[in-house]
């Protein structure tokens, strides 16, 4: 095998084993490891354009090295949720995960073919996000696009318990209102490209309807605010793998879409800075409509990160804390590539930055998703959880700093050559870190199962992505130097601080239900009926706090 | 001599099969067989004619039938679409239909009237000419009937009598516009470029509308563009095979398939640009596509969501035809394949539903997914396919009849067909979550499907998979299509 087969296999191995997973039974879950680590192996191989006429309307896949640490870090993410779905979606009755809202699968009848239908939907949005990660065509990029969130819609809806039902109906609702948005963006590019018959990469700047029509459509897929509603309903309803590889990895298509599609580089005003050629200023910027929609991205993005962070931090399920912390990161990211769009920020270094924070971010949320229900001893769970939330916060010598050296590093190329930004956009964006200790601290200081099952596959999966946050930091050598240790470990210390006071003052234990703005909407209002129906907790694992 | 054999002997075979299946006793196995060869000798000349028209071969044969008009048989590369796919349908549809129907309900009657339904479609697809096709047209109407009426109750005999209203009504519009047409001009053959657009000044323009009116509007009753749609909910009683043919292959497909003829090898794109007749038609075909899935949205009876399903999809055929640009025609004509493989699986599901577990509404479907995965399986990809998500289908036709409107800065058809697909999938993703997402009543248990009622609709589903996913391959119908369409726009790419 060569690093240029590595591209078809990682696609083509999760779509066999898929369809193999009716007759396969638990098998499938280590070989879908197996799977996830070719992704991961195409990801540090960069290369291999392979064309494949026949397919579609012609496929190429390749590993583009600038989205290397994304396919590493979803890769690594899809692994890992297969391993642990190997040890939690169990057969047996009452072998379920305890994560507070009930059940696996081994409650009711059926049980089998509903573990089919899971294993099934799992291989294939696996091999619709290599796809679309691979791609090197618009077409390919859709096609795997859609079969990731339609597979997607199946494991929110897995549980079929009324909050995963109303999750899944809102989550399908979005994922096509998303998906027609794409549609649209990609025929107004293949219209524009003049690309008769064969859709093609970008080779030019798309034009600007479909530019909004992409960050739309990507909106939804990384919850950018108000389009962000279905995330927090939809990951505290899937089982937990499926939470992990939802959050890990599948919301990174909305971030590597807006790369392909709507590249900063083509669209930032800074690459249509031609009026040098007149003599005029220098610095006078081709302002178009994309520089309004980088605003908005910045706007909404900031807005996303401190308003999640906030209002996760008074929501009470652990996986609804982190769903919040999902948006609010996803958010933060939007911002960025919105700071490209606006020319706040140096185009060129932010798709960079964009893929290492997707690495970044695939391992911890990975992780922390993955401890909800760990299969392992109570305080290593925890410490794996405490260490996976100060990666997030950007602690040193973890893969988080790594990721904020990058999104500081495209701000400040922004301010020597970029358009001035109207706020101080450094600061902000680490400001952001604050808002992420916060919710995570909430996360971290919320009860604990005092034992829960032990399981080597399950601990195996947590343990791994864990190193895997700090480890991966090690050839970047993210100690920062002596006179900005304060400000770096400041956000990780407050998250320590927060979480021992929280976990102390149970004045603080009041929650706000889950999906926010839905609330408003008395039909649907998500809080009332998953409450009305919530599974009670399982007697085996009494809450008890940190 | 071959080359004039073979088209007489396609439509010759499935006549030759509908006499054995009436001389048939009803319970005999021989039932089976026969259709099958028949389907299968079909299937296999009309491979030959993709070869021989491959290799530069011309296959035509002429029948004396009245004076200065002959009946004309003939293959050039759209009748070949439409045959093969017919051909190949009609072989699915004979084995599912041995599976569905009750030995003593009358199985002789029904294969007889099939196989001549198979045998006009396949006339009406060789035809080379207006009056050899309104012959075959024609018998199609009659031989429909029986098959609507099949149940013999109240229901469906009042269903045949509005569907042969409707349909000989259009039926006599068409005569009119083609006695018109041989009238005014004398000839009516099928001619690449289109008849009116050759070499003799077409007749004048008032005339020209007025038979492009009353031809388009007799085959747009089979088509169900809207308001002459009427019939086909209505016809839904029929059971599950006819139901499936008349709406995957013979009669909606060519009334499409009439309206694709008439724009491009009867008047041709040119002359009926210039006579402003597409545009009127590409907005009644976007109206019926919006107005049938708006309709499906309230139904609850399955086959009755589907049938409006129908209503909307075969109007994607003439808005590609009728946008008169080669990108949109492509995804028009090839809609002609794609929704007959699409929406013949959902039929044969729908029929394998009620079959074997009498679920006949859509609120009755719960855990339908647990009961008969690989039925479900099969609906699931066609219903996805109908939305036109990759890798289906439908997919490919959206995007070239979108890819299409738009080089013609016509960008509305975006918002029609998104507009479309938004309501596809309201009306299809919340069954698929019945079937699969929610778990079925007590006691319910499996009901999988035998392999006569099963194999079918997994075959056509794994056939919406593969025109797209294998789209552009050498096996693959778009190539031919995209030849075809670049012919007809009078430019030839190879």
């Amino acid at each position: 095998m060569t690093p240029a087969n590595l591209p078809v296999l990682a696609v083509a191995l999760p779509l066999i084993l898929a369809m193999l997973a009716p007759w396969l039974g638990r098998v499938v879950w280590p070989l879908y490891a197996l799977a996830g680590l070719t992704l991961v192996a195409a990801g540090l191989m960069p290369g291999g354009g392979t064309e494949i006429p026949g397919l579609v309307l012609g496929m190429t896949l390749a590993s583009d090295p600038t989205f290397g640490p994304v396919l590493a870090g979803s890769g690594a993410v899809w692994a890992a949720s297969a391993l642990h779905a190997r040890g939690s979606m169990a057969d047996g009755p009452g072998d379920g995960p305890s994560d507070g809202l009930g059940d696996g699968l081994g409650d009711r009848g059926g049980d089998r073919g509903r573990a089919r239908v899971f294993a099934c939907l799992f291989g294939l949005a696996m091999a619709g996000n290599a796809l679309l990660l691979l791609a090197e065509d618009m077409v390919s990029f859709y096609v795997g696009y859609s079969v990731m969130s339609l597979s997607a819609w199946g494991l929110v809806a897995h549980r079929r318990t009324p909050a995963s039902n109303l999750a899944a109906q809102v989550y399908l609702a979005f994922a096509v209102a998303g998906e027609l948005c794409l549609f649209a963006a990609l025929m107004l590019i293949d219209a524009a490209q003049d690309s008769l018959l064969t859709p093609r990469a970008l080779s030019s700047a798309p034009p600007e309807a479909a530019v909004w029509f992409a960050i739309a459509a990507f909106g939804v897929k990384a919850g950018l605010a108000p389009l962000h509603l279905w995330l927090p309903l939809a990951h505290p309803a899937a089982p937990v793998p499926a939470s992990a590889a939802l959050s890990g990895a599948m919301l990174k298509a909305g971030i590597v879409g807006a790369l392909k599609l709507a590249p900063p580089g083509l669209l930032a005003p800074a690459a249509a800075a031609v009026a040098q050629a007149d003599g005029s200023v220098a610095i006078e910027r081709s302002l178009s409509s994309i520089s309004m929609l980088g605003d908005a991205l910045v706007l909404l993005g900031l807005f996303g990160a401190f308003a999640a962070g906030l209002y996760g931090a008074l929501t009470g399920d652990r996986k609804t804390v982190l769903a919040y912390s999902s948006v609010s990161q996803l958010s933060l990211a939007l911002a960025l590539l919105g700071a490209g769009y606006a020319g706040y920020a140096d185009a060129g270094l932010v798709a960079g930055s964009l893929a290492l924070f997707a690495l970044h971010h695939a391992l911890a949320k990975g992780a922390l998703f993955l401890c909800v229900d760990s299969g392992l001893p109570r305080a290593l769970a925890i410490a794996a959880f405490v260490i996976a939330a100060l990666a997030l916060t950007g602690m040193p010598l973890t893969l988080g700093e790594v990721s904020k050296r990058g999104f500081e590093a495209a701000l400040a190329a922004g301010l020597e050559t970029g358009r001035a930004a109207p706020a101080d956009l450094v600061a902000l964006f680490a400001a952001a870190a604050f808002a992420t200790a916060l919710v995570m601290a909430r996360a971290t200081s919320l009860p604990w199962p005092t034992s829960g099952a032990r399981d080597p596959w399950r601990g195996m999966a947590v343990l791994a992505l864990t190193a895997g946050c700090v480890g991966a930091a090690w050839p970047e050598a993210a100690m920062p130097p002596l006179q900005t240790m304060p400000k770096a470990l400041a956000p990780g210390l407050a998250l320590l601080a927060a979480a021992a006071l929280l976990a102390r003052l149970p004045v603080l234990t009041a929650s706000l239900p889950a999906g926010d703005l839905l609330n408003l909407i008395p039909a649907l209002r998500p809080s009332r009926r998953v409450a009305a129906h919530r599974h009670p907790a399982p007697p085996s694992s009494p809450g008890k706090p940190v | 001599m071959t080359a004039e054999l073979v088209p007489l002997l396609i439509v010759g075979t499935t006549l030759a099969a509908s006499i054995i299946n009436f001389l048939t006793p009803s319970r005999s196995g021989m039932i089976l067989f026969a259709n099958l060869g028949a389907a299968a000798v079909t299937l296999g000349l009309v491979v030959v004619m993709i070869l021989g028209v491959l290799t530069g071969e011309t296959f035509s044969a002429s029948v004396p039938f009245l004076p200065e008009a002959d009946l004309v048989l003939q293959a050039d590369a759209l009748s070949i679409v439409f045959a093969t796919l017919s051909a190949l349908l009609w072989f699915v549809t004979t084995i599912y239909a041995v599976g569905y129907l009750d030995p003593r309900d009358h199985r002789g009657r029904f294969f007889g009237f099939f196989a001549i339904c198979i045998s006009a479609t396949m006339g009406v697809a060789l035809a080379g000419n207006l009056l050899t096709f309104l012959v075959f047209f024609e018998l199609l109407t009659i031989a429909t009937y029986p098959l609507v009426v099949h149940g013999g109750d109240e229901k469906s005999l009042r269903a045949g009598r509005i569907y042969l209203q409707y349909t000989l009504g259009g039926g006599a519009a068409f005569l009119l516009g083609t006695i018109g047409l041989y009238a005014f001009y004398g000839s009516g053959e099928f001619l690449v470029g289109g008849l009116l657009s050759g070499n003799r000044p077409p007749p004048p323009d008032a005339i020209c509308i007025a038979l492009f009116v009353l031809m388009v509007g007799g085959v747009g009753v089979k088509a169900a563009l809207i308001p002459l749609h009427g019939w086909l909910p209505i016809a839904m009683v029929a059971p599950a095979p006819v139901s499936a043919l008349l709406h995957a292959v013979a009669v909606v497909k060519t009334g499409a398939f009439g309206i694709v003829r008439i724009i491009f090898d009867v008047f041709g794109v040119s002359l009926a640009t210039e006579l402003g007749l597409l545009i009127p038609l590409a907005a009644l075909a976007a109206a019926t596509i919006l107005w049938g899935s708006i309709r499906a949205l309230s139904q609850d009876d399955l086959k009755r969501r589907l049938a409006y399903s129908t209503v909307s999809q075969v109007s994607y055929i003439a808005l590609g035809s009728a946008l008169g640009n080669p990108q949109a025609a492509i995804g028009g004509m090839m809609h002609l394949i794609h929704q007959g493989v699409m929406k013949i699986t959902l039929f044969f599901c729908a029929g394998s539903i009620a079959q074997r577990t009498g679920i006949k509404t859509i609120s009755a479907m719960d855990g339908l997914g647990q009961r008969m995965p690989a039925t479900m399986a099969a609906f699931s990809i066609a219903a996805v396919g109908m939305i036109g998500l990759p890798p289906t289908a439908g997919f490919v036709t959206k995007f070239y009849v979108v890819s299409g409107g738009i080089a013609d800065g016509s960008e509305w058809v975006l918002a029609v067909m998104l507009g479309s697909s938004a309501l596809n999938a309201a009306y299809f993703l919340p069954i698929l979550h019945r079937v699969w997402f929610v778990d079925p009543p007590g006691g319910a248990g499996r009901a999988e499907a035998g392999w006569m009622l099963l194999g079918p609709p997994l075959f056509t589903a794994v056939l919406t998979l593969a025109v797209a996913l294998f789209a552009t391959s050498v096996l693959s119908p778009l190539g031919w299509i995209e030849d075809l369409a670049l012919q007809e726009f009078g430019f030839w790419l190879p």
